[in-house]
């Protein structure tokens, strides 16, 4: 473990992170891999194991990135309500902007893996678990605030919305075009309970 | 359905199995050996009989909507429109979580691919996203006009909402949600059905208006 290592691992885990949401798990080879990370094999899983011990790493390294991106969203200044907004607004936007339509990494790697591999079902069990909760927590917010229905159950809603940035994920990946994507953010928000 | 062509083996059977390896495994994490091993039959019978890979997933997605998404079907035909909304998001929690299928859905799970190569599986689940997102749409702007949904109620929009809550069901259970949760989650989604404000006090405060 204490091994030094002559590259960055970050860097290794971004690279192997662009082949891995390309090409799916299955599809993606030992080749593509150390072509993407330029290390080879032996560096590659003497450092991270085998293809799918590194392929968990990816995942971590990914889910982490996004948790602090939805947490920075929604802890950000100014009115709860306007924070949700932009997270789905973000939402939107990154995903009708990828050219590639690729949507999200965990939600690609669960629906390639959940029929195998309990480990990545748990991960993205945990991830949605946590991204729930903020929204719940920024629901509360709202509510406080006046702007939501006090007599909601926050946790419900925090659910409902998280269902709906997931089936934004699928809309864009099934090619609907960045304003509607937008809309259906807004009209989420819009629909939820009011005082 | 197999026409009496003389066949060695039941096509509805082996489509359903079929059907159980993509939904497991999904399009791309599904080979040939193991569609063969499923459905017990060599590869030229399965390449007779199917054509390749592509058009097998074709007709186990058509086999899948008249089996375990039988529920879409009989939903377009209640005679309310709210009860279909209902009967196919409520439908979706169910069939999204029974124990003894993969849980999910074969269209999220089982077919979005994300390698190039699978570009035209992506076009076929666009298509039928698309129309079924159409059907909804078109069965909400009868329903406006038949005076069921308030003259201010956006069906496209309405349509839009509904399927993207749809989908995300189906996410949220291969994710690990409970059938319970599910149903929570289409119970608070269906709250947001619009509904006429009261005579006396009309206003354009409708929820619709507040999307802008």
């Amino acid at each position: 473990m204490a091994r030094p290592r002559s590259f960055d691992e970050r860097q290794v885990l971004r690279a192997a992170r662009e082949v891995f949401w390309d090409r799916g798990y299955a599809a993606t080879s030992l080749e593509d891999l150390t072509s993407a990370t330029g290390l080879g094999k032996g560096s590659l899983y003497g450092a991270f194991g085998d293809k799918r011990r590194l392929f968990l790493h990816v995942l971590d390294d990914y889910r982490a990135e996004q948790l602090a991106s939805v947490r920075e969203t929604l802890s950000g200044p100014g009115p709860a309500i306007g924070r949700l907004n932009r997270l789905l607004e973000g939402a939107a936007e990154g995903y009708g902007s990828d050219v590639r339509r690729r949507g999200c990494f965990l939600v690609n790697s669960t629906s390639e893996l959940h029929g195998q591999e309990p480990d990545v079902v748990e991960r993205s069990r945990a991830t949605y678990r946590e991204v729930e909760d903020l929204l719940a927590g920024c629901v509360k917010e709202a509510q406080r605030e006046g702007d939501l229905d006090p007599g909601a159950d926050p946790q419900e809603l925090g659910r409902l919305l998280l269902a709906v940035l997931q089936g934004m994920e699928f809309l864009a990946k099934t090619r609907m075009d960045a304003p509607a994507l937008l809309q259906i953010g807004r009209a989420a928000l819009a629909r939820l309970p009011r005082p | 359905m197999a026409g009496g062509r003389p066949r060695a083996f039941d096509v509805d059977e082996v489509l359903d199995r079929a059907l159980e390896v993509f939904w497991r495994q999904g399009y791309e994490g599904t080979g040939i050996s193991d569609l063969t091993r499923a459905m017990g039959i060599n590869p030229p019978s399965l390449y007779g009989a199917f054509g390749n890979k592509e058009e097998l997933f074709k007709r186990v997605l058509d086999h899948y909507a008249d089996g375990p998404a039988r529920y879409i079907r009989e939903a377009f035909a209640e005679s309310d429109a709210r009860r279909v909304v209902e009967r196919l998001l409520h439908g979706a929690a169910d069939a999204t979580t029974r124990p003894e299928c993969p849980p999910g859905c074969l269209t999220v799970q089982g077919g979005l691919a994300s390698s190039p190569g699978a570009e035209a599986v992506r076009d076929e689940l666009t298509a039928r996203r698309a129309a079924g997102e159409a059907a909804l749409r078109l069965r909400l702007e009868k329903a406006r006009a038949d005076g069921e949904l308030p003259d201010g109620a956006d069906p496209a929009d309405l349509a839009r909402y509904f399927i993207t809550v749809y989908q995300g069901v189906a996410v949220q259970a291969a994710g690990g949600a409970s059938r319970e949760e599910l149903h929570r989650v289409v119970d608070l989604a269906l709250g947001a059905w619009p509904v006429a404000p009261p005579e006396s006090a009309p206003s354009a405060e409708s929820a619709e208006s507040a999307a802008g």
